[in-house]
């Protein structure tokens, strides 16, 4: 039977690598190598190597040099991952930014996610901005957008980009120009597609919804297509 | 036919969705590895190897009702170090009795991993295949349990086995994708050359004694 340490950080200081139950940072924290543990707290800012974890909640800021493997991440303003990333549920308020793979359950992003080498989920839900180099592969898309975005690919079951402009708040309405606010992407595939203010070279589902401020080289679907007289449209047939 | 087929003629010709292709690919039930980009003058267009892709996607249609989408991974391609067969069923194996006993003489256990499984029903394809010597499957199956375990070759798409004879001697040799070349224990590369490289290295060096003259 394991016996698992709590430890703990105030101020400034390090932890060796190892198997811990409680890690918590409070003030300026780095762990020396990688760390297995069922919750993590940091509070200022941490650097990691790899983690482990079932449950860790940043507030501040967070780099983690190996790779993210675990349960619950969530982030409560800027978090870089250096390594591949595998978790149940990437929760997120700030600014997130992989370099590698990110496999994940349910990803929840207020603020902004970068993501350098494609992103695995069943679930996505951002509202904010999206960049994703390589493929967006997820069942169920929703980007709320509310800066630029860029994905190279999008793929999945049901996907919904929209512009919300509508009930942004005053303050994101100040600050944030509508020509800002769009996704700009190579290929959307799906079963379901609703899209607004998005600039895409093709894209191909079941049933597709061309909403405002579209522009879009060529769509092809095969059940329903409706396309909002704003948009652009180049080409779509019925296949 | 092709021995390629579209993405969008993938779905046209087996019924599944968009939803079921991204799915199954998270899953890894079908590898990156057979999604194949290319341009054409459509634009950027997917391709499968067609064979491959079908039988795939009628395996996962067949029995997606009776198994969870991991429980079909794992069918697929099981983990190497996973599940344990007896080694009297593997004997019961088509060809695998003798390859099966040698393997059981060499490590004296009752039980193999699925990766030695692998090892001992590939060595027993060999031995259908041609003639071989008892010492010879010896050394082909500890090559391929070496290979295996430094680099879980089982599980790798597109590598190529070969087994050589020369007269007196069976030569196990294995190429990755990559271009690299695993050799048996014992053999070592002693010269390796592209042919991309004979231009700058040796016709140069030709091209001066042939002006001389």
């Amino acid at each position: 039977m394991e016996n698992r340490n709590d430890i703990k950080i105030a101020g400034s200081g390090q932890i060796g690598s190892g198997i811990y139950n409680t890690v918590k940072i409070s003030g300026s924290g780095r762990a020396a190598g990688d760390i297995e543990a069922a919750s993590v707290h940091v509070s200022g800012s941490a650097h990691f190597e790899s983690i482990q974890m079932e449950d860790m909640r940043v507030s501040g800021s967070c780099r983690i040099d190996g790779s993210l493997t675990g349960g619950i991440f969530h982030a409560s303003g800027s978090a870089h991952v250096k390594g591949e990333i595998q978790a149940d549920e990437l929760v997120v308020s700030g600014s997130f930014h992989a370099d590698s793979p990110i496999h994940a359950r349910a990803i929840r992003i207020s603020g902004s996610i970068t993501a350098k080498n494609g992103i695995e989920c069943e679930q996505m839900h951002v509202s904010g901005g999206v960049n994703v180099n390589g493929l967006l592969n997820a069942d169920d898309l929703e980007i709320k957008l509310h800066g630029s975005c860029a994905v190279d690919e999008i793929g999945g079951s049901s996907i919904r980009v929209l512009s919300e402009e509508s009930s942004a708040g005053l303050f994101a309405r100040l600050f944030s120009s509508k020509s800002f606010r769009k996704l700009v992407c190579r290929t959307i595939e799906a079963n379901d597609i609703q899209v607004e203010n998005t600039i895409c070279d093709s894209i191909h589902g079941k049933n597709i919804i061309i909403g405002k401020g579209c522009i879009i080289r060529k769509a092809e679907y095969t059940d329903t297509i409706s396309i909002d007289e704003t948009a652009q449209v180049g080409e779509y047939v019925k296949i | 036919m092709d021995e390629w087929i579209s993405k969008k003629d993938l779905l046209k010709e087996t019924g599944i969705s968009y939803g079921q292709l991204y799915r199954w690919k998270r899953e890894n039930l079908i590898p990156d590895a057979w999604f194949e980009k290319r341009s054409s003058f459509t634009g950027q267009e997917t391709f499968f190897p067609r064979t491959l892709i079908l039988e795939r996607v009628h395996f996962i249609l067949t029995h997606k009702d009776e198994y969870s989408l991991t429980e079909l991974k794992n069918l697929l391609t099981p983990e190497a170090d996973s599940r344990t067969y007896s080694i009297d069923d593997v004997k019961t194996l088509p060809n695998a009795n003798r390859s099966a006993l040698i393997y059981e003489s060499m490590k004296h256990t009752l039980y193999l991993n699925h990766g030695q499984a692998l090892t001992v029903v590939i060595a027993a394809n060999l031995d259908a295949s041609c003639t071989v010597s008892d010492a010879e499957l010896v050394s082909f199956m500890e090559t391929l349990d070496k290979w295996q375990n430094s680099k879980d070759i089982f599980s790798m798409n597109e590598w190529r086995i070969f087994a050589i004879r020369n007269q007196e001697t069976l030569f196990p040799v294995l190429f990755t994708t990559g271009g690299e070349i695993m050799l048996p224990e014992g053999a070592e590369v002693v010269f390796s050359l592209s042919t991309s490289d004979i231009s700058r290295m040796y016709n140069r060096m030709l091209n001066r004694i042939y002006e001389v003259k």
